[in-house]
């Protein structure tokens, strides 16, 4: 065991004060050090120890499966009472069909990643989490990357479930699509990938609003209200739609390009962007703002 | 050891923290006392570099908190109020607090055992009880086995046993040699607890002293004798330098700047019985009012001493109401 360190001006304290250092320091002072993986250890701790979470997270994953079958089959009972014109017009989306579900894991994943912020802020454990790890910017982006990266498997998973479900329905009246045809991969992972936008574009809200409500009232606002402002703008205005996260999302999900919507690459792009102007965001106010 | 320089944190124009310097030193229990809004929480979140300074600086062991490669290994934080997340285990949270800084689990078992939580480690906070909460607290301090410990308010909402329990776990902290800084508005359990007072009243330094001398410099030394011929001895007393006699009843007197042995002996050169001799300390309490009387932020404005029942109205309860209609003028 090492000598107790002396730290500057602890040498010269008076001698009067009681007996000094009688004790050794513990043992696991020698490897104790603040680095990123132990701070990412600790966010899935802390993610995967409240019960609300994992709820949340099977919530999203049984209603995603649910309406990827529901909505097929509804699609199939349609199709057999549809004329061949309407069936020609119609059910050009069957990859969409299955995947409709995905709206509600956006909203399950929102959430959640709202909570995960401002459930610390409204408890005082925020003050813990930044008294710990005083350099701040690990902790948001070690829950950044353990509720991005977690949000995004479990949404892929119920995704692809939802498809396989769906596409079965659909098989029976010749309407599914396979896996393995154009674009349905990449429609598949981009549905994940705008569900985990939506996430960190919470977890971001919640890091600059701090209270639950507010925070998810914005996001929700992000969400559903700014596509309604922007599909309603006149003219070439409404081709801003394209660079909002709900127009970045709809060009990661498209098959049918049939209106103003960017490459999936470049819906991509859009959502990189906003992903990276909302944590940056975050992360300036919470290394700028008293805790 | 714990060094507040010029500390000072404003908001707005509201100046919570004004200029403080003082040290608080490794090897006792420092209390740091003052009234509810005095500036006592922000200058402990101030050293944990929850809030950042208007000007000043406060550091640990000669650092700023935010250098410490694995702060919770230098400095133990209790802070205010709960500062855990309810939906999650004691157990689970203290794990979290500890992985970031690679504290083993083992650790966690151990500072639950040192609380007295571990058959509760598994429970969600959210139904610990307010006493609980603090323990937990304290276990969170305790984790990475610090040398300094700065705890907000630890005895609040414990229960007599927890208080004790508190008390003497400072103690033996502080005498292993640890720096102990613990605030409280409680005068009479820092009294009990600590060794060493920093006073402050709205965000200014009062009174950095020990518990002792910051009781003697509010009361002096006050000694009630009693005694059949008060009078003839009163005399005899004020012959000597420094000395106030007051007498208070027939057969007492007020002795002010002479200690009790001393009266007692020149009583016993006078040939005067003693009936009665008691230093007469004044509580903690009444120093710390007395010293931070204008320094209190909410001025709740005199409660009357006697106030006649029939001026309230209610004549069964005229303390009571009395207390009621002055705040109200307040």
């Amino acid at each position: 065991m090492t000598t107790t360190p002396i730290g500057p001006g602890e040498a010269v304290a008076p001698a009067t004060v009681g007996p000094v250092r009688v004790r050794q320091p513990a043992a696991f002072h020698a490897t104790a050090k603040v680095t990123i993986s132990r701070v990412l250890r600790s966010e899935w701790t802390k993610l995967t120890s409240l019960r609300s979470t994992i709820w949340t997270l099977l919530a999203a994953f049984v209603v995603t499966v649910g309406f990827g079958c529901m909505i097929p089959a509804i699609t199939v009972n349609e199709w057999h009472s549809s004329t061949p014109q309407e069936r020609a017009a119609n059910f050009t989306e069957p990859v969409m069909t299955s995947l409709v579900g995905g709206y509600f894991s956006q909203i399950a994943v929102g959430i959640l990643d709202v909570l995960l912020i401002t459930g610390e802020y409204s408890t005082g454990m925020i003050r813990t989490s930044l008294g710990a790890v005083p350099h701040r910017l690990p902790v948001l982006f070690a829950k950044a990357a353990v509720f991005g990266v977690a949000s995004f498997v479990l949404s892929f998973v119920s995704i692809l479930a939802a498809f396989f479900c769906g596409q079965a329905i659909l098989h029976q009246v010749g309407l599914g699509v396979s896996i393995g045809d154009p674009h349905v991969i990449r429609v598949l992972l981009g549905g994940a990938f705008f569900v985990t936008t939506i996430g960190l574009l919470g977890l971001a809200l919640g890091t600059l609003i701090r209270s639950t409500g507010g925070s998810i009232a914005a996001l929700l606002g992000l969400i559903f209200v700014v596509p309604i402002i922007t599909g309603l703008l006149p003219g070439d205005w409404g081709s801003v739609h394209k660079f909002i996260p709900d127009g970045g999302g709809e060009a990661l999900v498209t098959v049918v390009r049939d209106h103003d919507v960017l490459a999936p690459l470049g819906g991509l792009v859009v959502l990189l962007v906003w992903i990276a102007v909302g944590l940056g965001a975050a992360a300036y106010t919470i290394v700028r703002r008293d805790a | 050891m714990i060094e507040a320089r010029g500390l000072t944190k404003r908001y707005g124009s509201k100046t919570a923290v004004d200029d403080l310097t003082f040290t608080v030193q490794p090897g006792v229990v420092t209390g740091f006392l003052g009234p509810n809004g005095a500036g006592k929480s922000t200058t402990m979140r101030m050293a944990i570099g929850l809030d950042r300074p208007s000007k000043g600086k406060i550091t640990v062991g000669g650092k700023a908190y935010r250098d410490f490669s694995a702060p919770l290994c230098e400095v133990g934080v209790l802070l205010e109020a709960k500062a855990v997340h309810t939906g999650r285990s004691a157990y689970k949270h203290l794990l979290a607090v500890a992985q970031t800084q690679g504290i083993p689990r083992g650790r966690v078992d151990e500072v639950l055992a040192l609380v007295g939580l571990t058959d509760v480690a598994g429970k969600r906070v959210g139904g610990f009880s307010l006493g609980m909460g603090q323990r937990l607290g304290i276990a969170s301090a305790m984790l990475g086995d610090p040398d300094v410990l700065i705890l907000d308010e630890p005895v609040n909402g414990l229960d007599p046993e927890g208080i004790r329990w508190i008390r003497t776990l400072l103690q033996s902290l502080a005498a292993e040699g640890r720096t102990i800084f613990v605030s409280s508005h409680l005068m009479s359990e820092m009294a009990l607890t600590a060794t060493h007072l920093i006073v402050v009243g709205r965000g200014r330094l009062i009174a950095d002293m020990s518990v002792e001398d910051f009781i003697r410099s509010a009361s002096g030394d006050l000694v009630h004798v009693r005694s059949p011929q008060a009078s003839r001895l009163a005399e005899v007393l004020d012959r000597q330098e420094n000395t106030k006699t007051t007498l208070t009843g027939l057969e007492t007197i007020a002795v002010n700047g002479l200690t009790a042995q001393r009266i007692g002996d020149l009583a016993f050169e006078a040939g005067v019985p003693l009936h009665e001799l008691t230093p007469r300390q004044v509580s903690l309490e009444d120093a710390f009012m007395d010293i931070t009387r204008d320094a209190v932020e909410y001025n709740h404005g005199e409660v009357p001493t006697h106030i006649p029942a029939a001026a309230t109205g209610t004549g069964d309860a005229p303390a009571a109401a009395g207390v009621t209609t002055s705040r109200g003028q307040a």
